[in-house]
């Protein structure tokens, strides 16, 4: 596993160097990096957690682009995880519909495909907690490696859109656990997502939208749901979800509601939970620069607790709340810090003061 | 007293002199109007302000059946201020920020050209290309046909 990681990371950063290194007056491709330094520090040091963290990481993306075919990779590498995040081929099928193929992320989280893992481009220093990614205690499939029909359509000065994806997705193995193209593992069963979303005006980041998305998962390991009390070893969860992006001068609010409706079954056991939850992002940007952006935000899962699907996530944070600057010290360069309460799905409660510095670098 | 009128004058002048040569690049750029070209046989007839902005911010415009690709043209620096100030209202480092962005989520990003030659063949050999470029050059330029004036 370790060594397909690193063969692929020298080989995926080679070949991009190399495609970025042909002197071309026709700038046909994009590849980014993306690296940034993480330090955290949490109280309760009478807990189990690490006081102090550095995670320094480096994002690998690559697109280009030839007649209707298109080409996407993003690969992460920090010193807790080397993950190929994704790697799809699209086929421009119509003007403004993509047939994508490979792994992308499920559009059912408006934060994942905005943000993806790209550090600089979110406002925040965290992400919220219901749109982390796997491996963070996320409950929700963040990757599915298939199919994606992306669609957008302008009508009149607005713009629909729409995103379907199906494929095979994660499985669970004390948290949930995607299907790995370096390492591929078949225990996960498919996922799915529809996506509608609506722009007032083409070209402008406002957006409004729904999205419905399925998955079966099957856990390795058939484990105790800790509000039934029975077996299970299957999952199959239906989320509804609706999601704002409103910008209006210096102010931009970001918020997605989820209703996760949780079938946990095993050994002619089953059990349903029904959640809601939930994030709301104000950002302000402070001075004339605008390089200055105060934000805050508000999670909330109320009835986690009572969820025999969350409550099998104990670093989930049913409860989070964040107040941060972002400071842009150049155009491709920002200093974030970032102050946060929160409280785990396993009880434990505690706060926390992060740093961040973050890069774009196109090349 | 004449030397120190003569040092006023003197100093008078030279800040005249850097306030002219610091706002002709802006005068210019206020006086100069963008052409949105196309080659000369494409079937794209007109296009608005409107949806030349959303063309180079990433959406998909149609335009008589034809799906709009836009060529940036960064072989003139005069063009791409102006068009940057009057069609897409940004700076270059917010429009390089919203590109960055569009291409991370998936989207495609106009190609961009830095030499004029390889622009109007991209442009000869796509009839659904468009690009811009000063009206001026755009008048002088053969094989291309202007959609738009701004």
């Amino acid at each position: 596993m370790t060594r397909n990681i690193n063969v692929f990371y020298a080989t995926f950063c080679a070949l991009t160097l190399l495609l970025t290194s042909f002197a071309s007056p026709v700038r046909a491709g994009d590849f980014l990096l993306f690296p940034s330094v993480t330090t955290t520090h949490q109280t309760e040091p009478d807990t189990e957690l690490v006081p102090k963290t550095v995670v320094p990481a480096v994002d690998f993306f690559y697109s280009s682009e030839f007649d209707k075919t298109r080409f996407l990779g993003e690969f992460l590498k920090s010193s807790q995880e080397a993950e190929l995040e994704r790697l799809q081929f699209g086929w421009r099928i119509l003007p403004g519909k993509t047939l994508w193929f490979g792994r992308f992320h499920n559009a059912l989280s408006f934060w994942n495909t905005q943000m993806h893992h790209g550090d600089f481009l979110q406002t925040s220093l965290s992400r919220p907690t219901v749109s982390n990614y796997e491996d963070e205690h996320g409950p929700l499939p963040a990757h599915i490696t298939g199919l994606e029909l992306e669609s957008s359509r302008t009508v009149g000065d607005s713009e629909i859109n729409y995103i379907a994806g199906f494929g095979i997705g994660p499985f669970f193995d004390t948290t949930l656990e995607p299907f790995d193209l370096l390492d591929p593992d078949f225990t996960g069963a498919y996922s799915g997502s529809v996506r509608l979303g609506y722009h007032p005006e083409a070209g402008n980041p406002n957006q409004y939208g729904v999205a419905i998305g399925y998955a079966s998962i099957p856990f390795k390991v058939a484990v105790t749901d800790p509000v039934s009390q029975t077996l299970v070893d299957k999952v199959q969860q239906t989320v509804l979800s609706a999601f704002l992006n409103y910008e209006r001068a210096d102010f931009h609010l970001i918020g997605e509601l989820f209703i996760f409706d949780d079938r946990v079954s095993g050994a002619g056991n089953s059990s349903q939970y029904t959640t809601v939850s939930g994030y709301l992002q104000p950002e302000y940007k402070l001075g004339a620069s605008g390089r200055t952006i105060f934000y805050g935000r508000i999670e909330a899962t109320p009835d986690a607790a009572n969820d025999g699907y969350l409550s099998l996530l104990p670093e989930f944070s049913p409860h989070q709340g964040v107040v941060g600057l972002r400071y842009e010290l150049t155009p491709t360069q920002a200093i974030k810090f970032e102050a946060g309460r929160t409280i785990r799905q396993d009880t434990l409660s505690f706060n926390s003061i992060s740093a961040q510095w973050s890069m774009v670098l196109p090349l | 007293m004449e030397h120190g009128i003569a040092f006023v004058i003197h100093k008078i002048a030279i800040l005249l002199a850097v306030y002219v040569l610091l706002s002709a690049p802006m005068a210019r750029a206020e006086e100069q109007r963008i052409a949105i070209v196309v080659n000369a046989e494409s079937g794209i007839k007109a296009i608005s302000a409107k949806q030349v902005r959303r063309a180079y911010l990433g959406a998909s415009i149609v335009l008589n059946g034809i799906e709009v690709r836009p060529l940036l043209n960064q072989s003139d620096q005069l063009a791409v201020e102006v068009f940057l100030q009057r069609i897409l209202f940004m700076s270059a480092e917010a429009y390089e920020r919203q590109l960055i962005a569009h291409s991370f989520q998936g989207g495609s990003r106009p190609r961009a050209y830095e030499n004029m030659t390889a622009l109007l063949t991209a442009l000869h050999n796509d009839n659904a290309a468009i690009t811009f470029m000063l009206y001026d050059t755009a008048i002088k330029t053969t094989g291309i046909r202007i959609i738009g004036k701004l």
